[in-house]
C-alpha cells in the first residue's frame, strides 16, 4: 500500500484502525493479557534465574516456597522457571503453526475460489486433508522426517521445524473451505468488475479488493488456530512425537502433571491456566482486530 | 477516422447451463443472441428493455467483461477479440463503466480517495502528489466535496457514491462509457441531477455514452439514438424523436403504452393494453419471432420464422414482419 495515505486528509487509515481498536474494551485487555504474557515468556527467565533443567532429588514435589514460588515437579525441578522456558516454545509453536496453516488455508482457498479451473482440484485435496485422520499423520510424518530435520539443522531447529510444519499441514482445511466461499461471493460483486474493467490484472486484484474483504473470518481462523495449535503440539509432546521428553512445554507439563493430580493439583493448574489464558487472550485480540479492520463496525 | 467509435456485430453471449450429477450440457442461455449495431463518436445510445433481456451483459460484452462472448466488436476500428491482456489492458483507459448500484460497485474497505485513484495507480506511474491532485480535481469535476476522499462508500449518500463512480470512470480521460442504469438505485431528485452531470460531463470531455436503462422516459430524456432490446436481441433501433413518435415495433408500442406517461400512452396511439405475460425463458426462446407469445399483432408468420433487423427507413431498424414488404398486408 503505496499511494493511500497522501490521499486521506482527515487521516490515516491505520490510526482509525487504532483508535477503533482503542475503544474495544475486550480487545484492549486481551491484547494487554496476550503482551503480559510474551513479557512473562521473554524476560521471565531473565528475573528469575533458576535453571529449569536442574534436578534436585531431595526438594521433589514440593509446595509453593520462597525458593520454588509455584514448587517443584516430580524431579524436583522448579515450576516457575519451567513455565517460562516452556511458554517460549508453546507460543512460538501456536503462533508460527497458526501462521503457516493460515497462510496456507488462505492461499488455496483463496486461488480455489478465483480461478474456477483449480477449483476442483484444490477442494477435492481439501476433503483429502479432511478425511485423514489426523494423528497418525502426525505421527507418520515425526517419524518420517525427524532425523533428516535434525541432522541437517540442529536438533532443536529441526524439531520445531517439523512439530510447526505437521501442525500447519494439518490444520489449513477449514481456514481453506471458509475462505473459498467468501472469495466466491466476493468475485460476483460489481466492484471486482470495475477493477476489471480499469485493467487490474488478478493478483492485485486479489491482494486490493479480495484479501481485505474476506479478513474477517480468516481473523477467526487465526485465533481459533491458535489454541488448536497448542493443544495439538501438546498431544504430539505426550505421545512422545513432539520435543524431547526434557523440553518443557505447557502441554507437556500438562500432560506430565496429570498422573499426580490428585496430590498436587497446581501442576497441572499453572500451566493450564496459562494455555487458557493464551487463547482467550488470542480470541479477544482477534475479534477486536477483526471488529476495528472493518470501517463500518 | 470512421464515424463509429464502436461497431458491433453479431455479438452473442451464451452462457452453458449444466444439470446432473456430471455437469453436463443441458443447454444454452442465450443472453445476448447476435447483435449488431454501431454508436456514432460523441453520440448516446440508449439501449432499453425489461430486466432480464440482456442489456446489461451486453454492456459487460462489450468491454470486454464477464462471460465470453462471440461476435464482433469494435473500439475505433480495433478488434478487441482479437488482443492479448496487454493489449486489451493498454485499451481500458479509453473505455469505462459506471454500474447500477454504486454501493456494490465501490470496495467497502477502501477509501473513496483511493478508489478514485485506482485507475491512477494502475495506468500512471505518477509520483503521490500528483494522484492526489488529479483526485481532486475528479472530484470537483463530479461536484464532489474533497473533504469526503478519506470516507468509506458506507459513510455518504446514494448520489455521492455515483458520482465517486464516475469520477474514477473518468480519471483516465476515457472515449467511452457504459452506463449500466447508472440512476436506476438512486432518489428520484438525486437521479437528475446525475443524468445532468452525466450530460455536462459528456459535453465537457466528448465522450461517447451506450446509456443502459428500463426506464424509458430517462432514455428519451438523455440518448441521441434508441436500441430496444428483447430477449437478448434488439428489436428495434432507431434516432430517439422517431422512435418516441411513432414505434415501430410492437413491442416498443407495448413499452411505451406501459410508461406511466400520457404523452407517451397518446404516442402509441391505439395501442393501450399493456403487455401481458413474462418474458420467455432465453434458454429456451419461442419458435420464430421472439415476441410471438405475447405481441398484441402476432401473424401466422410470427410462429415460423424468425424476422431479421431490417432497415424500414434510412437510420431506423426493427425486426417485425409487419414491416416486410412480402409479408405485411
Amino acid at each position: 500500500m503505496t499511494e493511500p495515505t497522501a490521499l486521506d486528509p482527515l487521516r490515516n487509515q491505520w490510526w482509525a484502525v487504532w483508535d477503533r481498536l482503542r475503544r474495544n474494551r475486550a480487545a484492549l485487555a486481551g491484547g494487554l493479557l496476550f503482551a503480559g504474557l510474551l513479557i512473562f515468556v521473554a524476560l521471565g527467565p531473565l528475573l528469575w534465574m533458576v535453571d529449569p533443567w536442574q534436578i534436585d532429588p531431595d526438594n521433589r514435589n514440593q509446595g509453593p516456597s520462597l525458593g520454588h514460588p509455584l514448587g517443584t515437579d516430580q524431579l524436583g525441578r522448579d515450576l516457575l522457571a519451567r513455565l517460562m522456558v516452556g511458554g517460549r516454545i508453546t507460543l512460538a509453536v501456536g503462533v508460527a503453526a497458526m501462521a503457516l496453516g493460515v497462510g496456507l488455508g488462505v492461499l488455496i482457498g483463496v486461488v480455489a475460489g478465483y480461478f474456477r479451473r483449480l477449483d476442483g482440484v484444490l477442494m477435492r485435496l481439501t476433503d483429502l486433508f479432511l478425511a485423514l485422520p489426523i494423528l497418525p499423520i502426525l505421527l507418520v510424518l515425526v517419524l518420517l522426517f525427524r532425523e533428516a530435520l535434525a541432522a541437517r539443522l540442529g536438533e532443536a531447529a529441526g524439531i520445531f521445524l517439523l512439530v510447526v510444519g505437521a501442525i500447519a499441514l494439518t490444520s489449513w482445511m477449514h481456514t481453506a473451505r471458509i475462505v473459498r466461499a467468501d472469495v466466491m461471493a466476493i468475485k460476483e460483486r460489481d466492484f471486482i468488475v470495475a477493477a476489471q474493467s480499469i485493467g487490474t490484472p488478478p493478483r492485485r486484484i486479489i491482494t486490493r479488493h479480495i484479501l481485505p474483504n474476506v479478513l474477517s473470518p480468516v481473523i477467526v481462523s487465526a485465533t481459533l488456530g491458535v489454541a488448536g495449535a497448542i493443544m495439538t503440539e501438546s498431544a504430539l509432546s505426550f505421545l512422545g512425537m513432539g520435543f524431547p521428553p526434557d523440553v518443557p512445554t505447557w502441554g507437556r507439563m500438562v500432560f506430565d502433571a496429570v498422573d499426580y493430580m490428585q496430590q498436587f493439583p497446581g501442576r497441572v493448574l499453572w500451566p493450564g491456566a496459562f494455555i487458557s489464558l493464551t487463547v482467550l487472550s488470542v480470541n479477544y485480540l482477534g475479534d477486536g482486530l477483526r471488529a476495528a479492520l472493518d470501517p463500518r463496525g | 477516422m470512421s464515424e463509429a467509435l464502436i461497431e458491433v456485430r453479431d455479438l452473442a453471449v451464451h452462457y452453458p447451463l449444466r444439470a446432473g450429477l456430471l455437469r453436463r450440457r443441458a443447454g444454452v442461455v442465450r443472453a445476448v443472441d447476435g447483435i449488431s449495431f454501431d454508436i456514432r463518436r460523441g453520440e448516446t445510445l440508449g439501449v432499453v428493455g425489461e430486466t432480464g433481456c440482456g442489456k446489461s451483459t451486453m454492456g459487460r460484452a462489450l468491454l470486454q467483461l464477464g462471460p465470453p462472448s462471440t461476435g464482433i466488436v469494435r473500439f475505433d476500428g480495433v478488434d478487441l477479440a482479437t488482443l492479448g491482456a496487454g493489449e486489451l489492458r493498454a485499451l481500458r483507459p479509453r473505455m469505462q463503466m459506471v454500474f447500477q448500484d454504486p454501493l456494490a460497485s465501490l470496495n467497502p474497505r477502501i477509501t473513496l480517495g483511493r478508489a478514485i485513484a485506482e485507475p491512477l495507480a494502475e495506468h500512471m506511474d505518477w509520483p503521490p502528489e500528483r494522484q492526489r491532485d488529479r483526485v481532486f480535481e475528479l472530484m470537483a469535476a463530479v461536484r464532489l466535496d474533497p473533504g469526503l476522499a478519506g470516507r468509506y462508500p458506507h459513510e455518504v449518500s446514494g448520489g455521492q457514491r455515483q458520482r465517486v463512480a464516475i469520477a474514477r470512470a473518468l480519471a483516465l480521460e476515457p472515449d467511452f462509457i457504459v452506463c449500466d442504469e447508472p440512476v436506476a438505485a438512486l432518489d428520484l431528485s438525486i437521479q437528475a441531477q446525475i443524468v445532468t452531470l452525466l450530460e455536462a460531463l459528456q459535453e465537457r470531455f466528448a465522450l461517447t455514452y451506450l446509456f443502459i436503462s428500463h426506464d424509458l422516459g430517462m432514455v428519451r430524456h438523455i440518448a441521441d439514438r434508441v436500441a430496444v432490446m428483447y430477449l437478448g436481441r434488439i428489436v428495434e433501433l432507431a434516432a430517439r424523436d422517431a422512435l418516441y413518435a411513432a414505434p415501430a415495433h410492437p413491442y416498443t408500442a407495448a413499452l411505451l403504452a406501459s410508461a406511466p406517461d400520457p404523452a407517451a400512452w397518446r404516442a402509441a396511439g391505439a395501442l393501450k393494453a399493456p403487455l401481458e405475460g413474462d418474458l420467455p425463458s432465453p434458454a429456451a426462446p419461442p419458435p420464430g419471432c421472439n415476441f410471438c407469445t405475447r405481441c398484441p399483432r402476432v401473424m401466422e408468420i410470427c410462429h415460423g420464422t424468425d424476422p431479421p433487423l431490417r432497415e424500414i427507413a434510412p437510420g431506423r431498424f426493427a425486426a417485425c414482419h409487419l414491416h416486410d414488404p412480402e409479408v405485411a398486408p
